[in-house]
């Protein structure tokens, strides 16, 4: 029986569409019958839906297509997991969180309860006539509007294998950039050291460039212009350790 | 709508291109042949940078399309490939004709690859591939599809290209070109203009450039062969850098580690600066006037008698001092340089 106390701490996962089949479904039913819970799930879809009138800011292209390509290497590598290894994982996390570590008696518990798991997925398997729970969707209309309808909505067929092409082109931007960001951290090191034998005026001359390069890296709105800000960054690093020359470097002569 | 448009979504109709902004998805499939060894077409002439990839098996799609400027001439290809090779070649005449060449395990997936074509009336067209994703496709690895384009564009037009690691190559243009790519080589061969490129691990070779050159590459080498003009940049962080029959005024070639050989010609009034940071550099010069060699290293042969300043520069001067004097600075820390200089007049 699904309490109030169980459904409460799990709602935030649940607006996220974060919980698996089985308890997502045990949510949105408790929901259904718990004004008490609805509310408390309206409130917290309102306040989302209220952050989403703030401000948007945009994280640079390079940092999205890197979390896609992750999310779909982690979707296609949880759905090849068989269904007692993705129980056995959240049951792990779960230990975990709360450090504790079973008795042999718990144990024996544990896996009479296994057995019957196993009977009751064996059986749902092959009965195979209910509908997947349904996520909640994180754009479009006010979280709040979605409540309703969750029940019902059948869940959208997105799944990107991280094998496949799509997914691959979408992670170049990020390779490319890491590979910049290699090489910058590998001039960095140098630059430390080339330092050292610098004046202040120089030190902070050089300080005040790497800063304005860095600010036009992390502020680029495309991939390109991040890669671009990257490369000027690389080649002024360069300048810097490999003529040890400060006004040389900043394009001056001596 | 216009004659450009007109003739794009005919041309659509007939050959399978995807014309974005002026036929929405209106497609029809070009001749495909059936599913047997395909061999890339793409290839890049013998001794310059070399196709990586080659075209995987199965499935293949190959269409011709050719645009007629309305009125204004085009004046800038912008070029976005990430599956294949590029190669443009100018020519004397003023459309833009493409062919494009699919490849792709089976025909589901080689239905997943589009070619978007956009001409814009300012005289701008964009060309980019993709390969769609969505619901149910089944996966299929970016190593077993391809597109290659061969485009023909008036000489008189620009060139703006990216590849992954496919080839970039750029021939016979006036008005230079900027090239980017992952791991592709890049080639470019008898252009004017400006010319910018940038790879991070795609061997670069720049021959017969006129004009203002900016080569950077992050582990890759660079070739330059009978550059001219007023300005040659070229940087590379793990690699070598080569120049030959280098006439452009203001030279800088950098490299972090990774040797430097620079046969070139001193302008008056030139100015050559050639450092490494690790690397043995090795510059040859031909000069005309009075030349000014400093040098700062591990070991320093400047081929002449070298005095040291206070300053640490180790410096020869050949001919009579003069304002117009060329200067060659040539730094390697960590290295040892040699300079010689080879007398092309009495």
């Amino acid at each position: 029986m699904t309490t109030c106390d169980k459904v409460r701490p799990r709602l935030t996962a649940y607006l996220d569409g974060e919980l698996a089949d089985d308890r997502g479904s045990a949510v949105r039913g408790h929901l259904r019958e718990c004004p008490a819970c609805r509310r408390v799930a309206s409130e917290e879809a309102e306040l989302r839906d209220g952050l989403r009138l703030l401000e948007p800011v945009d994280p640079p292209a390079s940092l999205w297509a890197g979390i896609q390509s992750r999310l779909a290497a982690a979707e296609v590598a949880d759905a090849r997991r068989p269904v007692w290894r993705r129980a056995a994982a959240r049951w792990t996390r779960w230990a975990r969180a709360a450090r504790w570590t079973p008795t042999m008696r718990q144990l024996g518990g544990a896996s009479f309860a296994a057995a019957a798991v196993v009977a009751v997925l064996t059986w749902r398997g092959q009965r195979g006539d209910e509908p997947p729970a349904a996520p909640v969707a994180v754009l479009g209309p006010p979280l709040s509007e979605h409540l309703a309808a969750a029940a019902t909505a059948p869940r959208p067929a997105t799944l990107v294998s991280a094998d496949d092409v799509t997914a691959d082109l979408a992670a170049e931007p990020e390779r490319t950039t890491a590979s910049y960001d290699r090489v910058v951290v590998e001039l960095m090191k140098l630059a430390q050291a080339s330092r050292a034998r610098w004046n202040d005026g120089d030190r902070a001359a050089f300080d005040a460039r790497i800063a304005g390069l860095r600010g036009t890296i992390a502020h680029a709105d495309q991939p390109r212009s991040a890669q671009r800000a990257q490369r000027s960054l690389i080649r002024f690093l360069q300048s810097a350790i490999v003529r040890d020359d400060m006004l040389l470097a900043s394009g001056g002569t001596r | 709508m216009n004659a450009v448009s007109r003739a794009l979504i005919a041309s659509t109709l007939v050959l399978g291109f995807h014309a974005g902004a002026l036929a929405g998805s209106a497609a029809a499939q070009a001749p495909r042949a059936a599913p047997a060894p395909a061999q890339s077409p793409a290839r890049v002439p013998e001794g310059q940078a070399s196709v990586q990839t080659p075209a995987p098996r199965g499935a293949s799609e190959r269409a011709r399309l050719s645009i007629e400027p309305a009125g204004r001439p085009f004046t800038h290809l912008a070029i976005e490939n990430p599956l294949g090779d590029v190669k443009v070649e100018g020519y004397d005449g003023t459309a833009v004709q493409i062919e494009s060449l699919k490849f792709a395990p089976d025909d589901e997936s080689l239905d997943r690859l589009h070619i978007s074509l956009v001409p814009n009336p300012d005289g701008t067209v964009s060309i980019k591939t993709t390969a769609d994703g969505g619901k149910e496709v089944r996966a299929v690895a970016r190593s077993a599809v391809r597109i290659d384009l061969r485009i023909r564009a008036p000489r008189a037009a620009r060139i703006v290209a990216a590849s992954s690691s496919g080839a970039l190559e750029v021939v016979n243009m006036d008005a230079g070109s900027d090239l980017d790519t992952a791991s592709g080589p890049i080639s470019v061969r008898n252009v004017q203009g400006e010319v910018l490129t940038h790879s991070v691990t795609g061997a670069t070779r720049l021959v017969q450039v006129f004009g203002s050159v900016d080569a950077q590459t992050l582990a890759s080498d660079v070739d330059l062969d009978t550059i001219g003009g007023e300005r040659l940049v070229a940087s590379v962080h793990h690699g070598r850098i080569e120049g030959r029959r280098v006439r452009a005024r203001d030279v800088e070639l950098t490299t972090t580690e990774g040797r430097i050989l620079l046969e070139a010609e001193a302008a008056l009034h030139g100015r050559l600066v050639v450092s490494s940071f690790k690397g043995d550099v090795d510059v040859q010069l031909h000069r005309h006037g009075a030349v000014l060699v400093r040098a700062r290293g591990t070991k320093v042969d400047l081929g002449a008698p070298m005095r040291t300043q206070p300053s640490g520069w180790i410096e020869s001067v050949y001919g009579a001092v003069a304002t117009d004097a060329a200067l060659v600075e040539i730094r390697s820390p960590q290295g040892n340089i040699r300079f010689a200089i080879i007398e092309s007049r009495p």
